[in-house]
């Protein structure tokens, strides 16, 4: 999939620009003054530049200011009703990704988290039952809808082409524009390629911009693409980057990398050249030449200062300096397709070390806000508003470059730095939003809890086996981590006012330190055949003999039945047989006992036909596996590979996970109220949200409201 | 008064002479380089269609006023400002029902296109002078038509007190010949002579008041040339607009000398528009062109 091919909108805002200028311009020029008025073109630019924000302003203000009673009165007249039935006005909702309640409730007791503390004495704290399985995307897909899986459809970050055998991103599809006029080597697109949300159901804020009460929705996972509604959104993870991946960046060395293939990333070598150094920062396809191999690349040169260890790099023109263990600001990149064509994308560099070999990690291509290739915001301008008010910010889905880390590209200082760096971005966002949003939802996802716990988990857990020598140095960051987050939460305490504030998390955290290579264990089990003389498979199942093979696991927690009628090479025939095996593979998994150290590795197997209901169950594993806790499925086996052993060590830095048992991994619920609710679950987050602004909770949710008290905080 | 005598020069103009050279007017000498470096700088141009030179002049300086916003301003807080204006612009866009977003956000607007302003006074102001001289250099080659050989013209001689004009007469050089007699317009203190230029070059004809001489220049040709219409006493307007040409002692009965020159518009394909308005197209455009290409914020 081509990038450009898939940005057609970004050279609108461009175009009203240059038509705006152009009239202006006109206007003057057939208006003419005296000539001597005139002081030259720097100042005819600066008049007008200042001229044209100033009637741009009076226009849409005057605008505003006229017909500001009459909407005013007619949305009282159709919102009175609502905000005469509601419960309250404003509704707040911070959700902080992967907060343990464990965590916290151990941090809340040794004093580390007033404001948490707070909440919890005067209005709310409860474990938040997840989804199953407890994976981000399957729960805020939930929390948004209200429903279960099988209403929403996303069962997991990848879901399987039955055809094929291969997966692709469950949430979103990006397809490309079908007809192209050949001029000579070019292939020029003639339309528009398409992206379609694939996660069904309706997100509460629809119900509630429907009945006229706005919402300002910031950084939600599986918002992308953005859809209609009254009020305005930011898309949150999945959120593609430049390259059409899920983020994919870029080291840069003067040693020899040939042999380092990272997952997640791409390393170059410097080519020297009279004391500088070139690389260059790979892109999308040329979306003008979609046969041509190569991508597009935006080159820049590095050089080292002799008296110290600062680098002064070059790209397209700017330069700018870095000092070893220091991120740049925001980089703005055109990729450059031909005939005028560009992909713009952000990346920051981070300067890793400058000797005695030169180490520059470049994050993924983000799309750029402020001129978005693809949509992320509703409206379109809404990213723009974001980025002309508080500077570029990353909009990549899954903008902490946990792989970057994994792969040693980064080393702990540097990825918690960029945490903080995102972190930073999304507070000002959520607090722009929290003063627009008087009245009505506010609701922002942090993702920066989610990926500190997965990175550095290992340093709070003995029985991660991963190597641990910097134990004391990093042993403090989550509990920073949290205190940061309560602070946050002090903050918008101070803001909210009347409001009511929701302090949520999609689930809770375990360490991971060893892996279930699960597609081993039914290779080794007879349940999955591989082709004559092989041993083993490399990805997505490439080596697997489908006529012979009766399950296969793909995905964090997804094990499906080889069935006729639905799998391309499917033996398994649907009905009795399918659950019978279902069943025969429930029996055999279910307690499962890591030999090496004893322990039970999978505490639970869920059978979709009983834990999802709904449209789209169909399009579910057979089976949910619920790992015990400190296991999780193996990096090779969410891959479709198949290895030698079914149990090993999670060397990896990514040592904490949640894609587990759901039972074992819960959220968290806080709140400035008290909530009357037994056994609340992320899926009653909507319809109470609903219900407390007065309105009917669709028949189809599957959450029930929770009662709100009337005191507050 | 200083006294001033005349001589006839070898092509039969007439030449002021200034025996008491401390009291006589002086051209600036700064302004005469200025004028030098102009007329080298159309000189290429001499003979072709003035609107190439007003093209390369344009662009020229559309160029070199972006160079100066470019190093004189301080861009990134110019960018910073700019953002916050759109940003404010947009946010009256996002949130229209909410009327106190509205308001601030209008008020945020104003007060930083009040910011951007003092943010642009710099370059501005560094730009002023400059663009003065230049326009003052350019209003003098392309706003009049030089005479032909053939055509006839006014000169006017204007003076300060009530009856002076009466004792005011006309020599002229060989290539000017008087077409009427004097027209005294005694309301007017003004005296017009109807001339008629009869080869190409550049004349001095003289007004003669009470035995003194004073010149005004006048120019028949083909080409582009720098025209000065009137001859005045010294003042800070006709330092900037008059700079090629001495100015009129200032006890002198006379106020000034006029030629009245045609006007001069300039052909862009089916239009004919004042020089100034091409200046100004053309100029913008190679900003627009520069600003891209030097990343300038403006």
């Amino acid at each position: 999939m081509n990038a450009k091919q898939r940005f057609p909108s970004a050279m609108r805002c461009d175009r009203r620009m240059a038509f705006a200028i152009f009239a202006a311009f006109i206007f003057i020029v057939v208006t003419p003054a005296a000539a001597h008025a005139y002081v030259g073109p720097g100042a005819g630019f600066a008049f007008l530049s200042s001229f044209l924000s100033l009637f741009l302003a009076f226009v849409y203000s005057l605008f505003a200011f006229l017909t500001w009673p009459i909407r005013r009165i007619y949305r009282l007249v159709r919102g009175f009703k609502i905000y005469r039935r509601a419960k309250v006005r404003r509704v707040v909702i911070a959700g902080f990704d992967g907060l343990d309640p464990d965590l916290a409730t151990r941090f809340m007791q040794e004093g580390k988290l007033p404001n948490f503390a707070r909440l919890k004495d005067t209005g709310t704290f409860h474990r938040l039952a997840t989804t199953c399985p407890p994976i981000s995307p399957v729960a805020w897909s939930t929390f948004m809808t209200g429903v279960n899986p099988g209403k929403h459809n996303i069962y997991d970050f990848l879901a399987r082409e039955p055809g094929s055998y291969l997966p692709f991103l469950s949430s979103a599809r990006i397809r490309d524009v079908k007809k192209r006029l050949k001029a000579g080597r070019y292939k020029l697109p003639l339309g528009k390629p398409q992206v379609k949300l694939l996660r069904k159901g309706i997100p509460f804020w629809h119900f509630l911009g429907k009945a006229g009460i706005f919402s300002s929705v910031i950084r939600v996972p599986i918002t992308f693409p953005p859809e209609k509604f009254a009020g305005v959104l930011l898309s949150g993870m999945c959120v593609p980057d430049l390259q059409g991946s899920q983020g994919t960046f870029s080291f840069h060395s003067t040693r020899d990398l040939s042999d380092e293939k990272p997952e997640g990333g791409q390393c170059l070598r410097f080519q020297s050249d009279n004391g500088r150094f070139r690389s260059h920062i790979p892109g999308p396809e040329n979306p003008l030449r979609p046969d041509e191999k190569a991508p597009l690349r935006v080159d820049f040169t590095v050089t080292l200062d002799s008296a110290s260890d600062r680098v002064e790099i070059e790209i397209r023109g700017r330069r700018f300096q870095l000092r070893p263990g220091e991120y740049s600001d925001w980089v703005e990149l055109e990729f450059e397709a031909g005939f005028g064509v560009r992909a713009r994308g952000i990346c920051r560099f981070y300067l890793k070390q400058a000797r005695p070999d030169l180490e520059i990690y470049v994050s993924p291509v983000n799309i750029d806000p402020s001129r978005p290739a693809l949509p992320i915001s509703h409206p379109l301008i809404y990213s723009v508003y974001l980025s002309k008010l508080l500077g570029r910010y990353a909009t990549l889905g899954l903008a902490e470059d946990t792989w970057a880390l994994n792969e040693e590209c980064l080393d702990e200082e540097a990825f918690l730095k960029q945490c903080y760096l995102i972190h930073d971005e999304r507070t000002r966002m959520f607090f722009d939003a929290l003063e627009k949003t008087p009245r009505g939802a506010c609701v922002c996802v942090f993702d920066i809890t989610d990926r500190v716990q997965h990175m550095f988990w290992r340093f709070i857990d003995e029985s991660h086996r991963a190597e641990n020598q910097e134990m004391s140095r990093y042993q403090g960051v989550i509990e920073d981590l949290y205190r940061h987050m309560d602070a946050l939460v002090g903050r918008i305490l101070s803001q909210i006012g009347n409001g009511v504030l929701i302090v949520l998390s999609d689930h809770g955290f375990k360490a991971f330190s060893r892996g279930v290579n699960l597609n081993t264990w039914l290779r080794q089990n007879g349940y999955l055949a591989l082709k004559e003389g092989f041993e083993q498979s490399a990805e997505w199942f490439a080596a697997v003999d489908w006529d012979r093979t009766r399950a296969y696991a793909m995905g964090l927690n997804g094990l499906y039945i080889n069935q006729k009628g639905r799998e391309r090479g499917g033996i398994i025939a649907p009905g009795e047989a399918t659950r019978s095996l279902k069943q025969e593979l429930r029996e055999k998994l279910e307690g499962l006992v890591d030999r090496e150290t004893g322990k039970v590795a999978i505490s639970r197997v869920f059978d979709s036909e009983a834990v999802f209901s709904g449209p789209y169950h169909e399009n579910a594993p057979d089976l949910v596996i619920g790992y015990a806790p400190t296991y999780r499925a193996g990096w090779d086996s969410v891959k479709g590979k198949i290895t030698g052993t079914v149990f090993e060590d999670n060397q990896k830095a990514w040592s904490g996970d949640h894609c587990i048992d759901p039972r074992m991994v819960p959220g968290v619920l806080f709140s400035n109220r008290r909530l009357e609710c037994d056994h609340p679950a992320i899926m009653d987050v909507a319809p109470s949200v609903l219900d407390w602004f007065g309105l009917p909770v669709p028949p189809h949710m599957d959450g029930r409201p929770w009662t709100l008290a009337s005191e507050k905080v | 008064m200083p006294e001033l005598s005349y001589t006839t020069a070898n092509d039969g103009s007439i030449v002021e002479g200034y025996p008491h050279r401390a009291h006589a007017p002086q051209r600036s000498a700064f302004l005469t380089l200025i004028s030098g470096a102009f007329d080298l700088f159309f000189r290429p141009f001499r003979a072709a269609n003035p609107a190439y030179a007003l093209v390369a002049i344009s662009f020229v300086v559309g160029v070199a006023a972006m160079l100066v916003f470019r190093y004189a301003s301080n861009q990134r807080a110019m960018r910073r400002i700019k953002n916050r204006i759109h940003a404010h612009i947009l946010e009256v866009r996002l949130f229209p029902d909410q009327l106190g977003v509205v308001s601030r956000a209008y008020a945020r607007v104003v007060r930083y296109t009040f910011l951007y302003l003092v943010y642009t006074l710099q370059p501005l102001l560094i730009l002023l002078l400059p663009m003065l001289i230049v326009l003052a250099q350019l209003n003098l080659r392309f706003s009049r038509l030089p005479l032909r050989p053939g055509d006839s013209f006014i000169l006017k001689a204007k003076f300060t007190h009530p009856g002076t004009d009466a004792a005011a007469s006309l020599r002229l050089p060989l290539g000017l010949a008087l077409t009427a007699p004097p027209l005294h317009i005694p309301i007017l203190r003004e005296v017009d002579w109807r001339i008629r230029a009869n080869t190409e070059g550049s004349f001095w004809p003289a007004v003669m008041v009470a035995g003194n001489a004073f010149t005004k220049r006048v120019v028949v040709s083909s080409d582009l040339a720098a025209l000065y219409v009137k001859r005045e006493r010294r003042s800070w307007l006709n330092w900037f607009s008059a700079p090629g040409e001495r100015t009129l002692p200032a006890a002198t009965p006379l106020r000034a000398i006029e030629v009245n020159y045609a006007r001069r518009a300039i052909h862009a394909g089916p239009f004919e528009i004042e020089w100034w308005v091409f200046f100004l197209i053309v100029a913008f455009a190679s900003g627009l062109v520069a600003k891209v290409i030097l990343r300038v914020e403006l």
